[in-house]
């Protein structure tokens, strides 16, 4: 075995192989440098196995037990099989040799920045650390906030070459346990090189060909604690802080955890802006086409001649103005998120230059139509999952074309195509428009109302059907 | 899926952008003023200019055409002769009629605006003393859309003020439509002060007999007919209170109602008025109960007084804008069907029963009449 190990891993230059002499007999060690801490090897191990040589050779006889009583590290493992080394190997043990006996020891390097604040999930009160890249200290960051032995942990290693541990955590005695059967039989399922991030798994288990995600992806600790006692089901992978909760609802987008920690009052106003932001997003610049080029007769008399006014001299059809300036704001979005962030506030300088003054100066863009795209665009980055917004900016192509070629009629069309869609998705045998549709009364109270009695007493009726009541266990 | 895909192909291919009109390609119609002449339409349309000036300024002007036909569609499509831009009147906002043309029925304008999906049908009517050439070519610094603002001042003067009635074209269909009513029109004229020439409201209001103007109504009367017709949201009234001086009262809150008794042959008038004071000019200590209830008594008499003159007017002119006849046609037909012939005879020679109460609920900080010489 140790030959086979040294043939195999001896290429890779940071693969440490070292030899101790203790009074005549060699104990090996193998690590990667890489992933160990060569410090604390130093302290706690090359130095007692040294003073194990000037004390008692006697003690080599015994090897297990010396281990475990003189070499201060927690996890101690004998291991018998080649496969074993290998993946501890990889995980950042350090592998000791000795006879026929062979013993990992964890002296783990510490490879993630440590537990920051949540970037792309800003809140303002309430906590604000979040995931991180390390596994353990997502799984960590789970369990200190559900201190009760009904938080389980499912780990599934998948991945043929990454060997990336998949947790699939949830609250035993609210979860629908027919829907984590479901999840881990087809999490086992995958077949895979390698997971590089949540999304991967997403893919794998979710079978909707709609544009709307139908899992929630958040970095959000107390927001992924709060849902587990919801019932929904949690699932953690190695190497990503984006964790994933399923089964979502739509309006769950619509609500952030800020809500919570608020008066009740300020949430259901916010929740309000949010769908009327969403809204606009989606259908803004449809209906300004449409009412600017077919249904003149909807726009107020008084406003439809400062629209003519500053439509005047404009060369281009609405509609392709209107794409124009959507793609261009797409364009300067896109290369925003790319630039290093020294470049960028130059970028944004010529972004709004360019956008907001230069092209409304030399006539290409009408005024009207950069302040609808800018309203657009800005209303758009209420969502602070990615996927929301990626399907919405898809979505406003669609009102756009459906208004350029019908107006109005285009527009309702369009919006009845939104619904049905929407109405379709089943989120993991779950219907995602709930509880608007199918409605519940009950479940009204965390839709977009926010009531003290749901806030305080209640689980969502729909996934945490088991035990409904917060207050017991 | 395929036959969902065949189906937006088709709705986008097979459309084909129907109705599409860019907003720049459309001339946008303000106000039209028509006269005709043997038999010919003439129109004048105020057309809002949507041209940037350069400067920043954001307040339209208008563009004057002018084109006839002999018919009111032709004439107002021929304005593309002039015009680079065709014309649009889904946003009129008035409609200006010469006084021969009224005299003469104006329901040759119906059929094109009821019959055309594209006209707004709320505008407002009003007529014209004046030359409709002349009236319509007023276009000065003072007021950049001028039928606009006219017409905004006609609905302002109907409802705070009371001495013009506007009436919108789907009212006055209505009113010439329906048995035994008839519309009352604003009238506007040319004011000519220092070699400037303004449109402002005439004093009087033309009555109409079905569609033809018959005669006029003055202010006085104009006010008790937005008052009858419940027109007014809030008016000022003023009174004599002694010799030389007035005092006026502003109404706060009113209810009116009329209606036609069939026995006695007399039409029962009820107004309620609550109202306050808002003048006084005499010397009076109005602290003083009974000098209230005499300024009370002195407003209901110059009131009824008002009244009883807008009946009489009313009954020597041949239309019946109170809408009576109306009333009896649908209050009782059979009556209505024995007295076909003679009901303006009979409504000519009824009696006039008014219940009129007048109470006065502010009056002010000001009690004693002598506290403003103090």
């Amino acid at each position: 075995m140790f030959n086979k190990i040294i043939n195999n891993l001896s290429k890779n230059p940071d693969f440490v192989v070292k030899k101790i002499n203790i009074k005549g007999e060699y104990i090996i060690l193998l690590f990667f440098e890489t992933l160990c801490d060569t410090k604390n090897i130093n302290d706690f191990l090359l130095k007692p196995l040294s003073e194990i040589n000037n004390n008692n050779k006697s003690l080599l006889f015994d090897f297990k037990n010396l281990i475990e009583k003189y070499i201060p590290s927690f996890k101690v493992n004998e291991i018998k099989n080649y496969n074993d080394t290998i993946f501890n190997l990889y995980n950042g043990f350090v592998i000791l040799f000795f006879r026929s006996n062979c013993y990992s020891l964890e002296f783990r390097k510490q490879l993630d920045s440590g537990i920051g604040s949540s970037e792309n999930e800003k809140s303002i009160k309430g906590p604000k650390d979040s995931f991180t890249e390390n596994y353990q200290t997502n799984i960590g960051l789970i369990r200190k906030r559900i201190k009760n032995n009904e938080l389980v942990l499912k780990e599934i290693v998948i991945g043929k070459r990454s060997n990336t541990k998949v947790g699939i955590l949830y609250v035993n005695d609210i979860a629908n346990e027919k829907l984590i059967k479901k999840i881990v039989n087809k999490i086992n399922k995958i077949n895979i090189d390698s997971i590089p991030d949540s999304n991967y798994i997403y893919e794998y288990i979710s079978n909707n060909k709609s544009l709307f995600p139908n899992v929630i992806t958040t970095e959000r600790p107390d927001y992924v604690s709060y849902k587990l006692l919801n019932g929904k089901i949690c699932i953690v992978v190695e190497n990503t802080p984006s964790v994933l909760l399923l089964p979502a609802f739509f309006i769950e987008f619509f609500h952030t955890m800020d809500d919570y920690y608020q008066n009740n009052i300020n949430a259901f106003y916010m929740r309000i802006i949010r769908l009327f932001a969403f809204i606009i997003t989606v259908m803004l610049p449809g209906i300004y086409i449409a009412l600017i080029t077919y249904n003149h007769e909807i726009i107020p008399p008084s406003l439809i001649v400062n629209f003519a006014m500053q439509k005047d001299g404009v060369p281009f059809p609405t509609v392709i103005e209107a794409l124009v300036m959507n793609v261009t704001f797409e364009i300067l979005r896109e290369t925003d998120l790319r630039t290093p962030s020294k470049l960028g506030s130059a970028l944004s300088i010529v972004g709004a230059l360019v956008l907001g003054d230069a092209a409304v100066q030399a006539g290409l863009v009408s005024p009207i139509m950069v302040i609808v795209i800018a309203i657009t665009s800005i209303s758009e980055l209420i969502f602070s999952t990615n996927e929301v917004g990626n399907s919405v900016k898809i979505w406003r192509l669609i009102f756009i074309a459906f208004a350029g070629f019908s107006g109005i009629l285009g527009v309702f069309i369009a919006f009845i195509l939104l619904v049905g869609e929407l109405c379709s998705i089943n989120s993991f045998d779950i219907p995602y428009m709930y509880p608007t549709s199918p409605f519940n009364l009950k479940d009204q109270e965390n839709n977009i109302i926010l009531s003290n009695n749901y806030k305080m007493k209640f689980r969502n009726k729909l996934t945490s059907f088991k035990n409904i009541k917060r207050g017991e266990l | 899926m395929k036959r969902i895909l065949i189906l937006l192909f088709s709705l986008f291919v097979l459309t084909g952008c129907s109705d599409y009109r860019e907003l720049t390609d459309m001339a946008i119609a303000s106000s039209i003023g028509l006269d005709i002449k043997d038999g010919n339409y003439n129109v004048i349309v105020h057309v809002l200019d949507a041209k940037k000036t350069g400067e920043k300024d954001v307040s339209p002007n208008i563009k004057i055409y002018e084109s006839s036909g002999k018919t009111l569609h032709e004439a107002l499509r021929k304005i593309v002769l002039e015009s680079p831009q065709k014309l649009y009147v889904g946003h009129l906002n008035s409609f200006v009629i010469s006084e021969s043309f009224a005299k003469e029925g104006i329901s040759k304008i119906f059929d094109f605006i009821l019959r055309d999906s594209e006209v707004e049908k709320s505008f407002n009517l009003m007529v014209t003393k004046n030359n409709i050439n002349e009236i319509m070519n007023i276009n000065n610094s003072d007021s950049n859309v001028p039928l606009q603002d006219i017409s905004k001042s006609i609905d302002l003067s109907t409802n705070i003020e009371g001495s013009t009635s506007s009436i919108t074209f789907d009212r006055f269909i209505e009113s010439v439509m329906k048995i035994g009513i008839d519309p009352v029109l604003p009238v506007i004229l040319i004011k000519d002060e220092d070699d400037k020439k303004t449109i402002s409201l005439d004093e009087q209001n033309a009555i109409f007999k079905d569609d033809k103007l018959v005669s006029y109504l003055n202010k006085d009367n104009t006010f008790i007919y937005n008052l009858l017709n419940n027109n007014l949201s809030s008016s000022v009234f003023s009174f004599k209170c002694d010799k030389n001086d007035y005092g006026s009262i502003e109404i706060l809150d009113y209810s009116s109602n009329y209606y036609y008794d069939f026995d006695l042959n007399k039409i029962i008038t009820e107004v309620d008025i609550v109202s306050g004071l808002s003048e006084l000019n005499c010397n009076m200590n109005i602290e003083n109960n009974k000098i209230m209830d005499e300024i009370e008594k002195k407003i209901k008499n110059e009131l009824s007084e008002n009244i009883n003159n807008f009946f009489n007017e009313i009954k020597k002119s041949e239309s019946d804008i109170l809408g009576i006849e109306q009333y009896i046609y649908r209050n009782n037909y059979l009556f209505y069907e024995k007295n076909k012939n003679n009901i303006s005879e009979l409504l000519s020679n009824s009696e006039i029963d008014l219940n009129l109460n007048i109470t006065i609920e502010q009056i002010g900080s000001l009690k004693k009449g002598n506290e403003k010489i103090d």
